[in-house]
């Protein structure tokens, strides 16, 4: 997994998010966008939410039926949860169960997300 | 740089229906100003946030962006000297900037067409949020955080959302979804189907494609007009999209096929007996005149008036009716000129000429007719003339070169300020019953050529500016609430963005295709304007007659493609106008036909081809003037005609013609001229649409065009020196006319068809009725040194 925060060494993460090294970060959601792993694939706003164990995965392409769960084995999504949940010092959960993860199926007005 | 901005945004517009990324930023935006909820059942699904339309986002993205990178740039070019970059953007970019990127026209199109986006957009209008899963209905609303969304709430009010839908909030049960509303919103995009309004044929009468009927729907109608629908076109140099798009944009007018055709299309009806009618009624159908009992019609009415006294003489004739006949001293100029006395300015003169009383203190009654000179046939004239062409057409054509405007038309008024009696059909806005039908309008209103906006176009004839080509813009037809009048005057910028993105890139599609002209087209207006400079040179381009077909159909095709920058263009159509062209006219042998004369005069317009009631609707004026033949009457005695008001109102109702406006001269009672529009439902038979008869000696201080005379309200109000010094003007030119002789004219404006047949007759007719009223109505007077005649 590659991702900004293998990238950039830790202080300068701090300092881009106005944080404090030895604070400790309650934990809030965190929102980020995934962009497209294969040129065919699509691109994808994903939500984690390390207090109520949830993952939502937005722009999943046109999904006009039920499926409500998805997928998100197929771009390692469990490696970003760690991955953000360890920097953050923040309870990841696993141990109990997985992240229930959930594309929402949102019919909007000129938006199928 | 420029043109991968433009050629990005450009594609994002088109992509309206996918727009993901701007989704994904309001959500986020959304999700940081007011995080979310989970629904309490057991899956504890989220809720969909009530979100605006991704335009909206799209318009700020935009605007942010280009005042982010304004700022940047001045960042850079302060601090450049100070922090020794190591890298600096190609010059080109600098020298781009240093304009700012709001003085270009590119980037205010994509503000324009991002902001007619909004216009168009249904969602924002009836905005619903819809959160629709199979278990909505388990759906509950967990309200903690759910008011806190004023400040959303705020940019939605400004951006011009319903904000009655969003009364409640986040609570979706509350809404119900509006599937089958959203469902308007066309998957198959609709302009795809206009390209079919530039074609002809294969039309049947209800479903015709004439124009883009569906795309009107999709207008917000006139009651929004004043909402601010925009909060990011704000710049801190100022603005990038200024307060005319909200009112220069697609109202949702529309063209028929035949939106051109004021008369009906058999040939005009007894069109013979509707030549200056005199006597009794000649048509059963025409309404009897209601001073029949006068037993003849003068073309020629007299009265006379030298105009340098006329504002005095005009003052003893107008008593109010109230006095006695006994008290009355019934008196010709002449003998008031007499009953005056010399000098000017004693009492005597004063009591006649301003009182209106005489010597023995009766009030004065002028009766001009005592002075009146009769004259016999061979001491009039009648001279027949075409004074104006006016041509309404969907597509032009012209047999001799064209001169393309490529720059905006400047000035106070538009070309066509004062309605000129022509008329066309316009289908209005859909109603709102039309649109919760989705069925296009079905009513029809009649608008004068004068309250639709318009701009030039082109030039042709010999003489340059001889016969001008406007062309006209109906979807942009707006009445001004304030003033109460049709706003036509298109303001620079819009007719900017008409030019540089339609006019200029369609003639470099045209003619690219001829080797060695790519150097003299203008490639955009920026650049034209530069090169132009401050002048305000008129700049044109010559094209030949095919080069214009093809020209007006690539106008068409790229409005077309751009709907969201260009809609506001379409359904656009040209009028063709020639004026007082009667000069010309009359220089002619009198057994020439005028009308075949200007055909000969003028080859450079396809005259078959505009009498082609199939392309448009040819109107033409017919002159018919009456002068004191300068052979038969001596030299030292001037004669000014004068129509007998009573004659001419007996004629124009014959004609059916509604009352129009009647022109007292210099405040005379009985005489003066009469300007009225036909009846409509006559004038669909007859082809006959205007009458006008005026006197001649109107034209010592005629100004065609200008509106006020003498000088303005306010200074004659001051009584300035404006004033003054126009009034010693008037009196210069009346001085300077006292000696010459004026005629009186006859003008009707009718249907080419009409007009063409009119002019065989018109001669004999004109001429068999003076042999008639022989006696009766040829008359003049002499006055003061100065005789004033007439007929």
């Amino acid at each position: 997994m590659e991702n900004i925060l293998e990238k950039l060494p830790p202080d300068q993460i701090y300092q881009v998010l106005l944080l404090q090294r030895q604070d400790s970060i309650p934990s809030r959601p965190v929102l980020f966008y995934l962009p497209p792993i294969l040129p065919s694939s699509y691109r994808r706003l994903v939500l984690f939410d390390y207090h109520e164990k949830k993952v939502l995965i937005f722009g999943h392409g046109a999904q006009l039926e039920t499926n409500m769960y998805a997928d998100w084995s197929e771009w390692n999504g469990i490696d970003y949860w760690r991955a953000i949940g360890e920097f953050f010092g923040w309870d990841l959960g696993l141990e109990e169960r997985s992240p229930q993860v959930i594309a929402p199926n949102w019919v909007r007005v000129n938006v199928s997300p | 740089m420029l043109r991968m901005v433009r050629k990005h945004f450009l594609i994002y517009i088109k992509q309206t229906e996918v727009d993901v990324e701007c989704w994904m930023a309001l959500f986020c935006q959304d999700v940081f100003d007011n995080g979310w909820m989970y629904s309490k059942d057991i899956n504890g699904h989220p809720h969909c946030p009530n979100l605006s339309c991704t335009h909206s986002m799209r318009e700020r993205i935009f605007h942010t962006d280009v005042q982010i990178t304004q700022q940047s740039y001045e960042f850079w070019s302060k601090s450049k000297a100070r922090f020794q970059y190591s890298m600096t953007p190609p010059p080109h970019v600098v020298e781009d900037m240093k304009t700012g990127l709001s003085k270009f026209q590119k980037f205010r199109s994509i503000g324009i067409a991002l902001q007619s986006i909004t216009f168009r957009c249904q969602a924002c209008r009836h905005r619903v949020a819809t959160a629709v899963r199979l278990d909505a209905t388990q759906l509950d609303v967990s309200n903690e955080n759910g008011n806190d969304n004023n400040d959303l709430d705020g940019d939605i009010a400004l951006l011009g959302h319903n904000s009655d839908d969003d009364a409640g909030g986040r609570s979706l049960l509350n809404q119900k979804p509006h599937l089958p509303r959203r469902r308007i919103l066309p998957e198959i995009p609709l302009h795809e189907t206009e390209p079919s309004t530039t074609e002809e044929g294969s039309i049947d009468s209800d479903g015709d494609p004439f124009d883009d009927y569906e795309s009107a729907l999709r207008v917000f109608p006139d009651d929004d007009e004043d909402r601010s629908r925009n909060m990011w076109t704000f710049h801190h140099d100022g603005l990038l999209v200024d307060r005319n798009w909200n009112i220069w944009r697609d109202r949702g007018y529309r063209l028929e096929r035949d939106f051109y055709k004021m008369f009906d299309s058999q040939e005009p009806v007894n069109i013979n007996d509707y030549l200056l009618p005199y006597f009794k009624p000649i048509d059963s159908n025409m309404p009897p005149s209601p001073a029949s009992s006068i037993p003849s019609l003068p073309a020629h009415s007299s009265a006379p008036q030298p105009p340098s006294s006329a504002s005095s003489l005009s003052e003893g004739s107008n008593l109010p009716p109230l006095i006695e006949t006994k008290d009355v001293n019934r008196m010709g100029a002449r003998e008031m000129l007499d009953e005056a006395g010399l000098p000017d300015g004693k009492p005597d003169s004063q009591a006649v000429f301003v009182k209106g009383k005489s010597r023995s203190q009766d009030f004065i009654e002028l009766d001009l007719e005592k002075d009146e000179t009769i004259l016999n046939d061979h001491q009039v004239e009648i001279s027949i003339d075409i004074d104006s062409v006016i041509w309404v057409t969907y597509k032009p054509q012209f047999s001799g070169s064209v001169y393309l405007h490529l720059l905006p038309l400047l000035g106070d008024k538009p070309p066509f300020s004062i309605n000129n009696h022509v008329y066309i059909n316009i289908l209005q806005p859909p109603t709102k019953l039309d649109r919760e039908e989705m069925q296009r309008s079905h009513t029809s209103k009649r608008y004068p050529l004068s309250a639709v906006p318009h701009t030039h176009f082109g030039e042709m004839g010999r003489e340059s500016g001889q016969f001008n080509t406007y062309i006209f813009f109906p979807r942009m037809i707006r009445k001004n609430p304030d003033t109460g009048r049709m706003s036509t005057l298109i303001p620079k910028p819009v007719q900017e963005l008409w030019f540089s993105e339609v006019v200029i890139p369609a003639l470099n599609r045209i003619l690219v295709n001829y080797p060695g002209i790519s150097e003299y087209l203008p490639t955009d207006m920026d650049s034209l304007r530069r090169k132009i400079g401050d002048s305000r040179q008129v700049k044109t381009l010559a094209v030949t007659p095919i080069s214009f077909s093809t020209l007006i159909t690539t106008l068409r095709g790229i409005i077309n493609d751009q709907p969201d920058l260009l809609g506001r263009f379409s359904s656009f159509f040209f009028v063709v106008d020639a004026r007082g062209i009667k000069l010309l006219c009359k220089q002619r042998d009198r057994s020439i036909n005028p009308y075949q004369w200007l055909r000969s005069l003028i080859p450079d317009i396809s005259w078959d081809y505009m009498s082609d009631r199939s392309h448009g609707e040819l109107y033409l004026d017919l002159g018919i003037s009456y002068h004191p033949s300068p052979r038969d009457i001596p030299r030292d005695i001037p004669l000014v005609g004068l129509w007998r008001l009573d004659r001419i109102h007996d004629s124009y109702d014959l004609m059916g013609m509604q009352k129009g406006t009647i022109h007292h001269t210099a405040m005379l009672r009985d005489y003066g001229g009469r300007q009225a529009e036909t009846k409509v439902n006559r004038s669909r038979l007859v082809h006959l649409n205007f009458r006008s008869s005026y006197n001649l000696c109107f034209e010592v201080v005629r100004r065609p065009g200008i509106g006020s005379y003498l000088c303005n309200d306010q200074d004659a109000i001051k009584m300035n020196d404006n004033f003054t010094k126009g009034c010693r003007d008037w009196k210069g030119l009346f001085a300077s006319s006292q000696f010459l002789s004026f005629g009186v004219r006859e003008e009707l404006r009718g249907s080419g068809l009409a007009i063409v047949k009119l002019l065989d007759i018109a001669h004999d007719k004109v001429s068999t009725r003076n042999q008639t009223d022989k006696g009766s109505s040829l008359k003049s007077i002499r006055l003061s040194g100065t005789t004033l005649s007439v007929f």
